[in-house]
């Protein structure tokens, strides 16, 4: 019968590894990843045939998919975190000069922020099934087989508010006089325009979801049933990423003056516009968004040691 | 773990555990079905697998055999694929309705924004203040559409057999992704406030004749309120991967009799938009007693609130889910398969 040796690293990107027997070296690792070779990613099942698995020492079956260097597997290392900062809001206008009797013209409101963006989902963990005859080991535990669903990757940071725009001032006072008479007031001062309303914050891009637990079967002869039953079994589901930061609300325009007063119309006290109101921040809008815009977990998947009485070959 | 030497599969037969061992795995009758259902405390979305240990498969005494999938419990009748509510036939949930969702009336009646100046129910205030009454409150927008529910991944099912009689369909097509919710109605923008009149008074010039003056010109009416952006519809959930199907068998079987159909699951469509909101009604003309002050000016109609538009947090363009990847089969030829 063939023998397959996993020593170091291995990488294995079928489907079915079939071996007479198959040995574990000290501190192996047997890696299902995709192959240089063939480009792409094997898919996440594995079926392991072998008459006899032998374990030297601490081995453990892992995976990653997403093609990260490094020694970076995919059970321990979230997704990348999105990159950069959503467009902020345009700020909102200014009419120059004075406006209009009675009340000048407004600055407009500030744009909201862009959301940041989404965060990139964690893997599903593969699903793996061993058939095996005799399991040799020298100590129990000494597999692990990790499985657990990758974290998701944090989200992007939101772009912030724009600033409202400034009020016009109001429209001087004007006056009349005539030889008959003295000076009169026609009109008097104008109300200042009112600062337009800062831009709501941007809303923090959602983190990615969590990766699934992925699926362990391992079937063996009754000899070997409680070795494989000391085995580890990591199959606990991805966390969802964290959201990225919201971006801060934009500041209220400023009121317009009051028109100028002439005399001897009369004065016009309160009547410079209004300031704007400041956008609306993250904390106002949700007050629970870190739990809120976080990802959502995977699902948990599960492990399970069964007992046959011929292993397939 | 089921383990017995028959499994019949007549009508719908629902497998909630993930492994059988049998020596005939037989369907029976007018189009059976054997459903693969949720692992018994299992969550929604979480992985799957049924692992088919049979010897032989025999379908000669059946018509349409179909290996297929149910993850989400929707109903299934007991009568076979007579209709199917299988997940591959099926669409994931709708995404929620957009909330806040006004109404728009006639009833009941419309929502509008406060404040909403009126001078039956609200005489009192109807008037404002010198030079600019107070303006229509802002409706509200109409909130978005809640994204669909993405579609189950079909799951994986791996087949070990000696024998095949007859033949089965394999239908592990990903499920459809959700539709999207549909978008909330704007909120009416409110009436804005009446100009407050013009006030006369009385001047005398140096011949001492006495003549009207004006004291304060009329107000400017308060403008209507903007109507409410309408809300858009949800994003259509993704659409399910296709699942991975594996048959190891000895040689001779007719592997050709297993039929697979896999192919991903197509996204939802997004869901309807709701309608914008009406602009307020501009306040009242100030009265202007007497004449001398002037014409009094009108005030601006709320603007209507816009359609569901794309670009920044209120919503976006909606989007049609992106579809799931498809699945594949992998075939082995094995000497033996295990025994149980």
């Amino acid at each position: 019968m063939s023998a397959y040796v996993v020593s170091g690293v291995q990488i294995w990107s079928g489907v079915v590894l079939q071996a007479g027997t198959i040995t574990f070296n000290s501190n192996s690792i047997l890696l299902l990843a995709p192959s240089p070779e063939k480009g792409g990613g094997p898919p996440d099942t594995l079926t392991i045939i072998a008459n006899e698995i032998d374990i030297q020492d601490n081995a453990t079956i892992i995976y990653t998919f997403d093609g990260a260097p490094g020694p970076a597997y995919d059970p321990g290392t979230p997704k990348p975190p999105q990159v950069g900062t959503a467009a902020g809001g345009g700020n909102g206008f200014s009419s120059p000069g004075t406006g209009s009797f009675p009340q000048a013209a407004n600055g407009t409101n500030g744009g909201p922020g862009m959301t940041g963006a989404k965060g990139t989902s964690g893997v599903d963990a593969p699903e793996i099934q061993i058939f095996v005859g005799l399991v040799k080991q020298l100590s129990a535990g000494k597999l692990t087989i990790n499985v657990k669903g990758q974290d998701g990757g944090r989200g992007g940071d939101a772009g912030s508010g724009g600033n409202g725009g400034k009020g016009q001032d109001g429209s001087p006072s004007t006056t009349s006089s005539s030889w008959y008479d003295n000076s009169k007031c026609t009109q008097g001062a104008g109300k200042g325009g009112n600062g337009g309303a800062g831009g709501d914050a941007g809303f923090p891009g959602r983190g990615g979801a969590g990766g699934n637990g992925g699926i362990v079967n391992v079937f063996t002869l009754a000899a070997s049933l409680p070795l494989v039953q000391t085995w580890s079994y990591l199959v606990g589901p991805g966390k969802g990423g964290k959201p990225g930061n919201p971006g801060s609300p934009g500041s209220g325009g400023p009121g317009g003056a009051a028109g100028a007063v002439n005399d001897p119309c009369p004065p016009v006290p309160g009547f410079g516009g209004s300031n704007g109101p400041s956008g609306q921040s993250m904390n106002t809008v949700d007050p629970s968004w870190p739990t809120d815009y976080a990802g959502n977990d995977g699902q948990p998947g599960y492990s399970a040691q069964y007992q046959i009485k011929k292993v397939p070959s | 773990m089921i383990n017995t030497p028959v499994v019949a599969v007549l009508g719908n037969y629902d497998v909630t555990d993930d492994i059988i061992f049998c020596n005939v795995l037989q369907f029976v009758g007018l189009s059976p079905q054997l459903v693969i259902r949720p692992v018994p405390g299992s969550k929604a979305g979480a992985r799957r697998l049924l692992k088919i240990v049979a010897n032989v498969i025999d379908t000669t005494g059946s018509t349409g055999a179909t290996i297929t999938y149910n993850l989400d419990n929707h109903f299934e009748p007991p009568t076979g694929n007579f209709p199917s509510f299988a997940d591959p036939t099926a669409q994931a949930k709708t995404g929620a309705d957009g909330t806040p969702n006004a109404s728009q009336g006639p009833l009941p009646p419309a929502d509008t924004a406060s404040p909403n100046f009126n001078a039956i129910l609200d005489p009192l205030h109807y008037t404002g203040p010198f030079p600019k009454a107070e303006d229509g409150g802002d409706g509200y927008p109409g909130g978005r559409g809640g994204t669909g529910d993405q579609g189950l991944d079909g799951p994986t099912l791996e087949i070990w057999t000696t024998n095949i009689m007859g033949g089965v369909s394999i239908d592990l097509r990903g499920q459809q992704g959700g539709n999207g919710g549909k978008g909330g109605n704007g909120q009416f923008g409110g009436a804005g406030q009446g100009g407050s009149p013009g006030i006369s008074g009385t001047d005398t010039s140096w011949t001492g004749v006495p003549y009207i003056v004006c004291v304060q010109q009329p107000g400017l009416p308060g403008d209507g309120g903007h109507g409410g952006n309408a809300g858009c519809g949800g994003d259509g959930g993704d659409g399910g991967k296709g699942g991975f199907v594996k048959i190891f068998y000895t040689a001779g079987v007719n592997v050709a009799a297993l039929p697979t159909m896999l192919q991903g699951g197509k996204g939802g469509n997004p869901g309807s938009p709701g309608n914008p909101g009406k602009g307020g009604a501009p306040g009242s003309l100030a009265i202007n007693i007497p004449v001398a002050c002037g014409t009094g000016q009108n005030a601006l109609v709320g603007p209507d609130g816009d359609a569901c538009r794309g670009g920044d947090q209120k919503g976006g363009i909606s989007q049609v889910g992106n579809p799931g990847a498809d699945g594949s089969v992998a075939t082995f030829v094995v000497k033996n398969i295990p025994q149980a």
